[in-house]
């Protein structure tokens, strides 16, 4: 069982970095699909709109398999890490794009007024009042989509990302042992969100304990 | 408007001509014509729906308006002509604002409240702007609140805190927008008690308010304003004691007799 558990446990820095990778571009790519989500330009509305039902009316393992078999194979080589990061990076895009919109509209429109008001440049606005408000609403919302998003990196094994799942499959095939090949990945699975939930709550709650509205 | 000799367009401080404001086939401002003159303090009311908040909200450009001219110290801008964020901007930098709903960042405290604008506006010092701001607590009564987050202040604490945060861009007109209608009338009075002495001081202030006995008391001038446009201006005396129209009559003993 050691020796199984070592195997496996090779696909874990996999695992984390298809996740963390995936998870920045989300982060950064959906802000900029969000504001293009409530622009006052029709077009660019319409854009990013169908952009994010698109992106999240496909299932994430047709994603990749468009994307590595697809692209990858057709136009030029990219390796199954690079095609899993930039499929799970674009549908991570679309979600946050989602929960930003959410935590913008709890944030009432007189912040935004008070701040021009003062004179601040509209970017100012932005980083200044907004942002801070809009990371604090959307924290246990994206807490539980990173979470999600470290499960789903599990498929990213079908295109060979030698990432946890894909090293116990290995692991099951070479031993018939598979009760506790997976018993032991579905483990490790628990241990690795379990952190993310409590630094999320904790971080929610430590931040409601000195603004709460 | 009957024009009076101390408040000529050349010596006003906000100029304001033809403003015309609609939302959709709605006409909010018919044409408003207003002069305040530095150190003059009006108050603007009338009913629900008469357009003076969007007149206030106009001056600064937080609504922007369809035709006519703002004038504030020595920036003036034709809303007709698609004016430019930089004009803009310089004109919200010589008018301080407080709303009904204060609006403090929640996610700040009351002293980072008070010195945002002057660092990232007037590109203060940290230690400048704290400096300052401190002497603008202490002058609304609240230099011991500085510490904390505006949600552990009363809503008369956080509108004084408001009006601080509003002052310290030295502007040269306060504009108010109901600043007592959200707070109880205990509250409401210790910020009228600020806004009194501000006036006393010699600030520029354009008021919009429901409280007719600071209309009447502090301010020098009272505007009436219905259906968007100005039914009655004049000396405040004057106006709440002899008002001349039967609408400005309706409204006012409306108010009285509650």
């Amino acid at each position: 069982m050691g020796e199984i558990a070592t195997q496996v446990l090779l696909g874990l820095p996999w695992t984390l970095a298809v996740t963390a990778l995936a998870l920045l571009i989300g982060v950064a790519l959906g802000m900029p699909l969000m504001l293009a989500r409530s622009s006052r330009w029709l077009w660019l509305k319409l854009l990013s709109g169908s952009i994010i039902t698109l992106v999240r009316s496909i299932p994430p393992i047709v994603w990749l398999f468009v994307i590595f078999f697809g692209i990858g194979s057709g136009y030029f080589r990219i390796s199954p890490f690079t095609a899993a990061v930039i499929g799970l990076g674009l549908i991570s895009s679309a979600y946050m794009a989602e929960i930003y919109r959410g935590a913008l509209l709890s944030i009432h429109s007189g912040q935004a007024e008070g701040a021009a008001a003062l004179g601040l440049h509209p970017v100012r606005v932005w980083i200044d009042v907004i942002m801070p408000q809009l990371f604090r609403v959307a924290l246990p919302a994206m807490a539980t989509f990173a979470i999600g998003l470290l499960k789903d990196s599990a498929i990213a094994s079908t295109i060979g990302v030698p990432e946890l799942t894909f090293q116990a499959n290995a692991q099951s095939m070479a031993t018939y042992r598979g009760m506790e090949v997976f018993s032991f990945v579905a483990a490790v699975y628990i241990v690795i969100s379990l952190p993310v939930a409590w630094l999320s709550r904790d971080l929610d709650s430590r931040m409601r304990a000195k603004v709460s509205r | 408007m009957g024009t009076l000799n101390d408040s000529t367009p050349k010596s006003s401080l906000v100029h304001v001509e033809k403003l015309k404001k609609s939302f959709g086939t709605l006409t909010v401002l018919d044409g408003i014509d207003l002069d305040v003159a530095q150190g003059e303090v009006l108050a603007i009311i009338g009913p629900s729906g008469s357009g003076k908040s969007t007149l206030l909200r106009c001056i600064n450009f937080l609504e922007t308006p369809d035709e006519g001219r703002i004038r504030l110290a020595g920036v003036e801008i034709d809303a007709g002509r698609h004016p430019g964020q930089r004009q803009i901007l310089e004109l919200r930098r010589l008018a301080g604002m407080v709303f009904q709903s204060f609006n403090l960042f929640p996610h700040m405290t009351v002293l980072e409240n008070v010195s945002l604008a002057q660092k990232r506006v007037l590109t203060r010092s940290q230690s400048e702007a704290d400096g300052r701001s401190m002497e603008l607590l202490e002058r609304v009564g609240l230099a011991a609140k500085a510490k904390e987050y505006p949600h552990r202040c009363s809503g008369g604490q956080q509108q004084r805190i408001a009006i601080a945060r509003a002052l310290a861009l030295n502007p040269k007109v306060m504009l108010f927008d109901e600043p007592t209608s959200a707070l109880d009338p205990e509250l409401g009075l210790e910020v009228l008690s600020v806004m009194r002495e501000l006036a006393q001081d010699g600030m520029t202030m354009i008021v919009v308010t429901h409280e007719m006995h600071f209309a009447e008391s502090v301010s020098d001038h009272v505007m009436i304003m219905a259906d968007g446009r100005i039914i009655e201006y004049g000396p405040s005396a004057e106006i709440m004691r002899n008002p001349q129209s039967a609408r400005a009559q309706r409204f006012l003993n409306a108010v009285r007799d509650r």
